[in-house]
């Protein structure tokens, strides 16, 4: 049996290398885990530790029946990894291309370049990490370029705002810009509930920066910004904007403003401007130029014309000044007002006589300066005050302006004849329309209501607004009777035969007015409107149409160009909101039982 | 003596074998423990993910459902098919609940025709 030699001397110097190698460890180790313990380890907790923000996501914006008008969507910007692609995957590349709709030729140069090309320093060039192939993809989208499972192609997820109804209602809801700022619209009056509160969460990640679950500490929740409901309906917001596309066609307007409304309520169904944008698009300032987004139904003012001769009218009628059939000579060109001899306005046609009914009918402005000049200034000006001229209505959009409506102190001496025609003034859209919505409104002034409420993720009510009465105008009885007299406008004698709808009665003012172009009333440019409401004698909807300057033959009156468009849209509302025709009488003409109500009855003959 | 000597040396190893045995069961438990908090985290994040990639398809189906019910989309599918009802095809309708069911009644001079169309008296507000 043989055994090995082993030297002595070749041991221990094994031995005393590998106890010195042993000690060189331990002297490492303690050098670093005792020695440098506090700034070592602050340095691997700093390059472990990681807080991952937990994004809240901004709320729904829905319209009166729950259909979504704004949300916000996780979109993809794919891109490339030249380093990690594999060039075996080069035959992917053209379904790749044809999926992002793009030149195969420039995907296969992108995959493959795999440095850049300092501009400054020629000679220093820097790996391409990642090469941009498409922005903006979808859901569906990205997961067809995931499914090509090529090497090295992949997204990184943004949050954006989108908006399913593109053009419509652009002006009402706004938008959210890149850095997810709500710019305009309800975007950002109600932003304090429909943004979200990001939360954030401590955790740790490893060498290749991913995250160890298993370290998660603490942690805050994100909060999902609340939702919003309008009383806008899509419905009847799309008759108003199919309404100015053919407005827009037919007359080339400069600008064009609907509004609908309910007036019990002053909840506003509709409202829609001309031009408008896709808010979709908001950047995209050449094919929409920044000068759109003005919502022109609160921040463009022009005189309101015929359509203010309901305040006077109402005026004169509530202070008892007035009967309906009283008479005014209206065959002279003066008046004698505190013992000046005033000139009064022209009308378009002389009128010897005109009752007061007539002076409303027939739009006189001469009947008008009358009426203006028996109220004498304080009245005029304190119930065109009331009607809300020369204030802000309170709608819940930013941007609104008040108006002009002169304190007496700066009338002229011949304000008082031409105020009551609706010059001297200017006004929005918004405060006709909420003029004409308290006449139909027995007399009370509403504020527009138009976000109804804001609700949670299961669709409980947090916040509900509620309809708010300004002030009462004018009494009960002298808003049916101008009802009345609104209603024979729009009858066969009236200027507004247009807007008549039939078995309905429709009640409205219309409006054409001279702009003011250098300093002179043009006789070429116009603002046509009309501001109505129906059932007459039971208002359902109140209906303004303005159109700014609309281009034809002639005069573009509000009974040519406004009315019909106010018909349009009121027969549209009339069939879709099933509004009845509330003065037909109830003459019986069939009955029967049945034991279920009508409209399941209507479900089971389908 | 022997003996004793004997009982306390096997004493001492079982006792030192079963504190070898805990120690070395411990830190396997340890590790177990450890694997398995690894995969419930795990599996919790992957779970979280799977979650908020639903939430985000459910969005875009939403959106999607949303730009199909769009009016011009719609009147762009039924074309030349469907008209708006004429007003003489309407037949306006009273409901009233009586004991054995509803009672309707509808008024003049609104005539039914073969033609009809029903309007639902249900108010979309």
């Amino acid at each position: 049996m043989s055994e090995a030699f082993v030297s002595n001397h070749r041991i221990r110097l094994v031995s005393g290398f590998v106890a010195f190698a042993f000690c060189v460890l331990l002297t490492r180790l303690f050098y670093l885990h005792i020695w440098e313990h506090e700034a070592l380890s602050d340095y691997v907790m700093h390059n472990r530790k990681m807080i991952n923000v937990v994004e809240g996501r901004r709320g729904m914006i829905v319209d009166a029946q729950g259909n979504l008008l704004a949300a916000t969507q996780a979109t993809y910007t794919v891109g490339v990894d030249p380093q990690s692609f594999d060039p075996k995957e080069l035959p992917k590349l053209e379904k790749l291309a044809s999926l992002l709709k793009l030149d195969v030729v420039s995907v296969q140069k992108k995959a493959q370049l795999q440095i850049s090309k300092s501009e400054q320093h020629p000679r220093a060039v820097r790996l391409i990490r990642w090469a941009v192939l498409a922005k903006g993809l979808n859901q569906s989208e990205y997961a067809s370029v995931m499914a090509l499972k090529i090497k090295g192609v992949y997204g990184n997820r943004v949050y954006n705002r989108s908006y399913p109804a593109g053009t419509l209602a652009a002006h009402v809801l706004g938008y959210v810009n890149k850095e997810s700022v709500s710019v305009t619209g309800v975007e950002r009056h109600f932003d304090f509930y429909l943004r979200g509160q990001d939360g954030w969460r401590e955790t740790e990640r490893d060498g290749k920066r991913q995250e160890l679950a298993q370290y998660r500490g603490r942690e805050v929740p994100a909060r999902d910004g609340l939702n919003l409901e309008l009383s806008i309906n899509q419905m009847v917001q799309y008759f108003a904007e199919e309404e100015i596309a053919r407005l827009a066609k037919e007359y080339d307007p400069a600008g064009i403003s609907i509004l609908v409304s309910e007036p019990g309520t002053g909840a506003l169904l509709a409202m829609a401007n001309y031009p408008t944008y896709d808010p979709n698009e908001f950047y995209n300032t050449k094919k929409y130029p920044i000068a759109n987004q003005r919502n022109r139904a609160l921040t463009d003012v022009f005189e309101p014309g015929s359509t203010f001769k309901i305040v006077p009218a109402a005026a004169a009628l509530n202070e008892g000044l007035v009967g309906v059939e009283d008479s005014f000579d209206t065959g002279f060109a003066q008046i004698s007002y505190r013992g000046r001899r005033l000139s009064l306005p022209a009308d378009h046609r002389t009128y010897e006589r005109l009752s007061m009914r007539e002076i409303v009918v027939k739009s006189s402005n001469r009947g008008a300066a009358h009426l203006g000049v028996l109220l004498g200034e304080q009245k005029l000006h304190a119930y065109a005050a009331a009607f809300g001229f020369g204030s802000l209505t309170g709608c819940d959009l930013g941007g609104e302006v008040p108006g002009v409506l002169h304190p007496i102190r700066q009338w002229d001496g011949l304000t008082i004849t031409r105020l009551p025609m609706g010059h001297a003034l200017s006004a929005t859209p918004m405060q006709v329309h909420s003029a004409m919505s308290a006449i139909a409104n027995d007399g009370i002034l509403m504020e527009p209501l138009l976000a109804k409420r804001v609700f949670d993720g299961d669709g409980q009510t947090v916040l509900r607004f509620n309809p708010k009465p300004v002030r009462r105008v004018i009494q009960s009885e002298v808003a049916t009777t101008l009802c009345s007299m609104l209603a024979d406008v729009v009858g066969e004698k009236g200027t507004a035969r247009r807007a008549a709808i039939e078995n309905y009665q429709v009640a409205g003012k219309t409006g054409t007015t001279q702009k003011i172009i250098q300093g002179r009333y043009s006789n070429t440019h116009h603002v046509a409107s009309f501001s109505g409401f129906f059932p007459a004698n039971k208002p359902e909807l109140v209906i303004t149409v303005v159109v700014d300057e609309p281009k034809l033959k002639g005069v573009g009156y509000g009974g040519t160009v406004a009315a019909p468009a106010f018909r349009r849209i009121a027969e549209g509302c009339i069939q879709y909101m099933g509004i009845r025709p509330v003065d037909v009488p109830a003459d019986l003409f069939a009955t029967q039982s049945y034991d279920r109500p009508a409209a399941s009855l209507y479900t089971s003959w389908r | 003596m022997d003996q004793n000597k004997q009982t306390s040396q096997f004493t001492l190893l079982a006792a030192l074998a079963a504190v070898i045995m805990i120690t070395v069961m411990s830190a396997f438990v340890i590790v177990w423990l450890q694997q398995q908090i690894s995969r419930t985290a795990q599996t919790t994040k992957r779970v979280e993910s799977e979650l908020s990639e639903t939430l985000r398809k459910v969005a875009h189906l939403d959106a999607l459902i949303a730009t199909r019910h769009q009016p011009a989309f719609l009147q762009g599918q039924v074309m030349g098919k469907l008209r708006p009802a004429r007003d003489a095809q309407i037949v306006w309708v009273n409901g009233h609940r009586q004991a054995d069911g509803w009672a309707y009644t509808h008024y003049k001079p609104y005539r039914s025709n073969g033609d009809l169309a029903q309007a639902s008296l249900q108010r979309f507000r």
